[in-house]
């Protein structure tokens, strides 16, 4: 198994899914590779609860910070987070614009202008 | 004329037309107070009823949000737009009266957050999202989707993301207003943001195989 096959397998791996042969066959790659033994441990650090936690600093911080670069490597591995992380900030777009034009807008009732306009300035 | 040139250009001539309004107003002409009224009146209602969803309870906010700029209109400086002005006081008035009306406790929103295992893996694994919905015919459609599931959302967490994500107040901000700290504020935001992505979750992922 090469590396990239290794960590394609990385989200099932975490979650357990995967058929005993094939996390056989990913611990057997482990155990050879640094690199990939390195970017699973790693990955350990974050849980996918750590992130849908965290997530909502994502976009704020730094690419340096040290919080950032742990979710990064979370999501380096985790598919399911990455659709997460997706959403959310599609999330925030819906949220923003789902602000009414101006043309949308309903003029305020007789009764409403009447009553405002009956506090307005007294000389 | 492209649509962001016409509306810098519809901006420029409101902020032409409010600067004539605000002399007119302060010269006490009673035609001028009707006409900020009609002018401003529809979009701050708009405002209000993000954070304030029952409308007669609105309507008062906005009726409160007029009185208190009548009052301070000789105080206004002018250093800011007049909408930007009657925007900040009409925000500060449907809080002030969201306060007075429910004195409640916190309404939880836990049941609309995602699940996870004892071991810290989803629960319901997320799916991709469609990005079908994004088509023009359908955004008039999504704007209704969404503006409906904000307003399903525990009132406490959908004003926090109504400050923050419509309103685009930032974080010390939205801390201010609702009177709670910076840490507090950006925990309701993300926690309402979460809860509005599983109310819309239904309407982007694709069908179960």
């Amino acid at each position: 198994m090469n590396c990239s096959t290794v960590r394609a397998h990385g989200f099932d791996y975490f979650e357990q899914r995967l058929a005993p042969e094939l996390r056989a066959e990913v611990d057997a790659h482990l155990k050879t590779c640094a690199a990939c033994a390195a970017v699973f441990a790693l990955a350990c650090e974050t849980t996918c609860r750590d992130f849908a936690e965290l997530c909502g600093d994502f976009d704020e911080l730094p690419a340096e910070h040290e919080q950032r670069q742990r979710l990064e490597r979370h999501l380096s591995i985790c598919s399911a987070c990455r659709e997460y992380l997706r959403s959310y900030r599609r999330t925030i777009e819906l949220a923003r614009s789902s602000k009414e034009s101006a043309a949308a807008l309903e003029p305020l009732s007789a009764e409403l202008m009447a009553r405002i306009l009956a506090q307005g300035p007294r000389s | 004329m492209s649509s962001s040139a016409e509306h810098r250009a519809s901006n420029v001539s409101s902020q032409h037309d409010d600067g004539e309004l605000l002399v007119r107003l302060r010269s006490g002409e009673t035609q001028a107070y009707a006409e900020l009224v009609e002018r401003h009146g529809p979009r701050l209602l708009a405002v209000i009823r993000r954070i304030i969803v029952q409308r007669d309870d609105a309507e008062d906010a906005l009726q409160d949000a007029f009185v208190s700029a009548f009052k301070s209109l000789a105080t206004f400086q002018g250093d800011s737009q007049l909408g930007t002005w009657l925007h900040r006081i009409a925000v500060n008035a449907a809080l002030m009266k969201r306060r007075a009306a429910h004195r409640r406790g916190e309404v939880h929103v836990d049941p609309e957050l995602p699940k996870f295992t004892e071991f810290g893996h989803w629960e319901r694994t997320p799916r991709a999202w469609s990005e079908s919905a994004a088509e023009p015919t359908l955004r008039a459609e999504l704007r209704d989707v969404v503006r409906s599931a904000i307003e399903r959302l525990p009132e406490n967490h959908r004003i926090a993301l109504v400050l923050r994500d419509i309103e685009e107040l930032d974080n010390s901000e939205v801390a201010h207003r609702l009177g709670i700290t910076v840490n507090a504020a950006k925990i309701r935001v993300h926690r309402a943001r979460q809860a509005l992505r599983e109310l819309l979750d239904v309407h982007f992922s694709p069908e179960d195989a």
